[in-house]
């Protein structure tokens, strides 16, 4: 514990979030959803560029298959066009798509006869399969150095505990998720997620450190 | 866990308030109403190599993996696509049927039965629609009791879906395969309502 900082000893846990980058961009959010319910397909499809990595991330970060990641992250947006105009604090658009995605995520694992576990090795074999772009670009530019760096960081992440791996998978979508919206797709208190957060990092950077990868 | 040794860093302190506050609040790592803990304990001695102020470091970890995150496991163009494709599905001039009851969340699980159908109902303010999908179709039952046709929505760029009838007594019934993201349409003499969006 801090003993000598200068800062308060609050309780600051919900500030936390609004001083995180991600929330400027938030701050346009309650705009885009106002501009969509207008009628502004634009709007909307700005909502959608902005927000997918989260709904994908919490789809993931319960560790749904291809398959069932593809199919909540459909029903969520579909359901959120669908409430588009019932929306009642735009500005928490984020929140709401993520505990969407939390739920069908968790009737997904109840269903688990339907349930195919990620195949890690698929996963980890992604950077030779499924190219996007950032990995064209890493490949071409010769860098091979650093898409091995990106590949065992990201086994690493991978061989994390769940709890980690979890918190950390929708902490990493882009841009930033307030607190709030990480909250809202793991259905945990807002305030346990700075010391998670700070626990789950270090213990990744051991384990880097351990494997030469920092 | 013991964090007592931040003091010791020698990081310049403005450059960490935001991490150090939380830091505050972490104290022993007692306070766990989460269970989060549970899978953290047996690495706890490793941290003592780690004992300065990290939150920079943290920082900065966390924007790696975010690099690394989206290129490693990115949202699928063409998933994304459909998204954007389903503002199709916003509309004003439809009542929204809200789900409330599904039995893989309110039902009790019948042992031994994988295959249980799945219950589900969907209520506006008048009406209520109750379905059962099974691995051979769809049935149900509009009530109060009224011929409807009801299409079957899998997503948002379906011209004209398959659809079924419900007979003078708002029942239903077809071998209609659902599976994915699935919505109903309803179509009664009054009104068009549609059942909120769920995953089969």
């Amino acid at each position: 514990m801090r003993r000598t900082s200068g800062a308060p000893p609050s309780t600051a846990y919900d500030d936390l979030p609004y001083t995180r980058g991600g929330d400027v961009d938030r701050a346009a959010v309650g705009a885009l959803v106002q501009a969509a319910v207008d009628g502004d397909a634009a709007g909307w499809k700005a909502l959608v560029e902005g927000l997918s990595p989260l709904v994908w991330s919490v789809a993931r970060a319960h560790r749904l298959s291809d398959a069932d990641a593809h199919e909540v992250y459909s029903t969520v947006w579909f359901r959120f066009a669908q409430h588009l105009g019932r929306i009642r604090e735009p500005e928490k658009a984020g929140s709401w798509l993520a505990s969407t995605a939390r739920h069908e995520c968790l009737k997904v694992i109840k269903s688990a006869h339907r349930m195919t576990p990620t195949d890690d090795a698929q996963l980890l074999d992604r950077i030779s399969d499924d190219r996007t772009p950032e990995q064209w670009v890493i490949e071409s530019e010769e860098s091979s150095a650093e898409a091995e760096r990106i590949r065992k960081l990201w086994q690493e992440f991978e061989e994390l505990g769940a709890r980690c791996r979890q918190l950390l998978r929708i902490l990493m979508s882009a841009p930033p998720p307030s607190y709030q919206e990480i909250s809202a797709g793991l259905g945990i208190a807002v305030g346990s997620i700075g010391p998670l957060r700070q626990r789950c990092l270090r213990r990744l950077r051991v384990r880097l450190a351990a494997r030469g990868v920092l | 866990m013991n964090d007592n040794a931040h003091d010791s860093d020698g990081l310049p302190h403005d450059s960490d308030d935001l991490d150090g506050t939380a830091d505050m609040n972490s104290t022993d790592g007692t306070d766990d109403p989460d269970g989060f803990d549970d899978e953290l304990d047996g690495e706890t001695d490793d941290l003592t190599e780690f004992e300065g102020d990290d939150s920079l470091d943290n920082d900065l970890l966390e924007e790696t993996l975010r690099q690394a995150g989206a290129i490693m496991d990115p949202v699928p163009a063409q998933l994304q696509q459909t998204a954007v494709e389903a503002y199709t599905l916003y509309s004003l001039d439809t009542q929204l049927a809200e789900l409330t009851f599904d039995s893989l969340v309110h039902g009790i699980p019948v042992r031994g039965a994988v295959d249980a159908p799945r219950m589900l109902t969907f209520r506006t303010g008048e009406l209520t629609v109750d379905v059962e999908v099974t691995a051979h179709g769809l049935m149900g039952q509009v009530l109060p009791p009224q011929e409807a046709r009801i299409e079957v929505l899998s997503g948002p760029q379906l011209a004209s879906p398959p659809s079924l009838t419900a007979d003078d007594m708002g029942r239903f019934t077809g071998e209609l395969h659902v599976s994915g993201p699935f919505a109903l349409r309803l179509r009664t003499d009054a009104e068009v309502v549609v059942t909120e969006w769920l995953r089969a």
